[in-house]
């Protein structure tokens, strides 16, 4: 009996034939599965993927979380400490309040920027949308740039534009206020520049969904008489709210995952005095170090301060994913 | 024509809001390109001009700006080891991703669907974050400091991004093309090299961009896997040469400059998928 199904699975093996194997014993199906040329072939093709995101993506993920439970350095010994890390991360003075103090900034880069680009982002797609404005194109071309270009290098850019003696801003307005130095402005400015960046994403992210929305609906609010800023309360916002969601997501993304313009705008510490630190900043220096603290402060709290951020980050991202697929388009 | 004055009011008034649009459209134009321009610039000026005024334009263009960070600043070898990284992890990514979703999409077999989730579950998590086993797991595997070892991490963050592009544009090709194939007895790995390859095209040029963008942008991954200057891709040689010639912006602007150029020059020859491409990615 047992040599028969394995006849037939090998014979289903060399022919690639899935396709009968419902009135086969359990084992019979087994080996069908195991052993059919459909499952090698999808292995083939699926096995160098899989292996490589589950290396270097899956796997860290999760010893990730083990770490933040040790006491490890890097080297030497690891001891198993359970959620000591996380306790002095929210409650030592020194460490709670640099987590607070860089996701307060985060928070607020996210607040303003939401600001920005749902008011900026959608005031010029609405004026980009006219359906007889010449050069959308090359607006669109233009508004678009700032967020392909390397952060950093825009971070250096606007370091220089911004410069107190020889930047451009304070050449205008005749003054010789460093920016990006100051206490009071650093934060601000840098906000602003980030918020320059991101701005032209969102743009072209509205103006799609605008260009999209069917001609019917405005020429039947046109008939009912509606006028233009009518038009856009009752149709464009009402149908947009799925890419608002999306853009919020977005956004948040972004802003909770924002290193490299901080990085080139005011370095790795959030100078002055941490007054823009972000998370992900707080994150390399607790985990790698900087030149005043070649060690950080060891992997095991590295790690516990990166679970902390992803966990909030992927908790606020799955509400999010849950909200759109739950709003439902009307009309 | 009764009213000829109603009317030319009217036109006026047309062409005013008109002009308006367009008013409005450029500011914004020119305020987020001003900056870059401005600083092209200034890459051409001398240090004493740099420091006299800003808006001036230079006297004599400095070209020497430039020679001095492609030759003193290194940026030749960061220019090289930038395209070495970008390429094959695009073409790595391509290769690799496209598979997967060969397998994915055209294949029915049991735990598809655990696998699609697993990898699409990459979208969501901020890759960053797992650096530091990242970092343990490469410095075990003697990749530390290796171009080799950011690639295989580039690859490995951005196949969820492609995968998930890729298995998309699947579902809207036709199927009886390869049926037919199957039928001239073609196996699976002709019909995906040959059939399937070449029809894919769009999507993998989206995902192409789009992971150049990436790739190429990236500091945070070299800053923590690279260490030796000859390995330094632009971006992190950028920082290392802001470092080095504090206070010499013509330097420095010249050196952002090259870092910029080529991803400038393939934006502006295919503009249209880096929007379409980066439109659709989120960048975790």
């Amino acid at each position: 009996m047992a040599g028969e199904w394995c006849v037939a699975s090998l014979t289903r093996f060399f022919l690639g034939a899935a396709a009968t194997m419902t009135d086969r014993p359990a084992i019979g199906r087994w080996a069908d599965r195991v052993l059919s040329r459909k499952m090698r072939i999808v292995l083939v093709f699926l096995l160098p993927a899989l292996a490589i995101y589950t290396v270097f993506i899956a796997y860290p993920y999760i010893t990730s979380i083990i770490y933040s439970f040790t006491d490890w350095i890097g080297v030497g010994e690891r001891n198993f400490i359970g959620f000591d890390n996380y306790v002095r991360l929210f409650t030592e003075p020194r460490m709670s309040g640099r987590w607070w103090n860089a996701f307060k900034h985060n928070a607020i880069l996210f607040g303003v920027s939401m600001l920005f680009t749902v008011g900026l982002g959608l005031t010029f797609a609405l004026l980009l949308s006219n359906r007889k404005l010449k050069g959308r194109g090359f607006f669109k071309v233009a508004y678009f740039m700032p967020y392909i270009l390397p952060p950093l290098t825009a971070g250096f850019v606007w370091r220089y534009i911004l410069h107190p003696r020889i930047g451009v801003v304070n050449e205008i307005f005749r003054t010789a206020i460093p920016w990006l130095g100051k206490l009071d402005t650093a934060f601000p400015t840098v906000v602003i520049v980030w918020c320059l960046r991101v701005t032209g994403l969102y743009i072209l992210f509205f103006l799609a969904s605008i260009l999209s929305i069917s001609n019917e609906y405005r020429d039947a609010a046109r008939v009912d008489g509606c006028n233009r800023l009518k038009e856009i309360w009752y149709i464009d916002l009402p149908l947009l709210r799925p890419t608002i969601l999306m853009i919020t997501l977005l956004n948040f993304i972004n802003a909770f995952g924002a290193f490299d313009m901080f990085y080139a705008l005011t370095g790795i510490d959030g100078a002055p005095f941490g007054r823009t630190d972000v998370l992900t900043t707080f994150f390399y220096r607790t985990a790698f170090g900087t030149v005043n603290q070649p060690f950080g402060e060891g992997l095991g709290m590295g790690s516990a301060v990166a679970c902390s951020i992803a966990v909030f980050v992927i908790a606020v991202s799955l509400v999010f994913l849950r909200l759109i697929h739950r709003t439902p388009v009307e009309y | 024509m009764g009213h000829p004055n109603s009317l030319r009011s009217i036109l006026l008034k047309r062409i005013g809001s008109r002009a308006l649009l367009y008013v409005i459209l450029i500011a914004y134009a020119v305020l987020t390109i001003f900056p870059f321009l401005m600083s092209l610039i200034s890459s051409f000026k001398s240090f004493d001009e740099l420091y006299a005024s800003a808006l001036r334009l230079p006297s004599v263009w400095q070209w020497e700006n430039y020679a001095m960070a492609w030759e003193a600043g290194e940026f030749a070898q960061y220019f090289q080891n930038s395209v070495f990284v970008t390429v094959i992890s695009i073409v790595g990514l391509l290769v690799l991703g496209s598979m997967a979703a060969y397998a994915l999409s055209r294949y029915e077999f049991r735990g598809r669907r655990i696998i699609q989730t697993y990898f699409l579950a990459g979208l969501v998590l901020p890759f960053r974050l797992a650096v530091i086993p990242v970092f343990i797991l490469l410095r075990d595997l003697g990749l530390l400091d290796s171009l080799w070892g950011l690639i295989l991490i580039y690859i490995a963050a951005d196949l969820p991004f492609a995968i998930f592009i890729l298995t998309n544009y699947f579902r809207t090709l036709p199927i009886e093309v390869e049926e037919a194939a199957v039928m001239d007895g073609a196996g699976p790995f002709r019909i995906y090299a040959q059939i399937l390859v070449p029809m894919l095209r769009p999507a993998l040029a989206t995902v192409g961009v789009v992971v150049f963008i990436w790739v190429w942008n990236d500091t945070f991954v070299p800053l923590v896997f690279i260490q030796s200057s000859e390995k330094f891709t632009l971006m992190l040689g950028l920082t290392n040469f802001f470092g080095r010639y504090l206070r010499q912006w013509h330097y420095i602007l010249a050196g952002s400059m090259i870092t910029l150029m080529p991803v400038v020059i393939c934006y502006l020859f295919a503009s249209r998928q880096f929007i379409e491409g980066l439109t659709t990615g989120v960048r975790k």
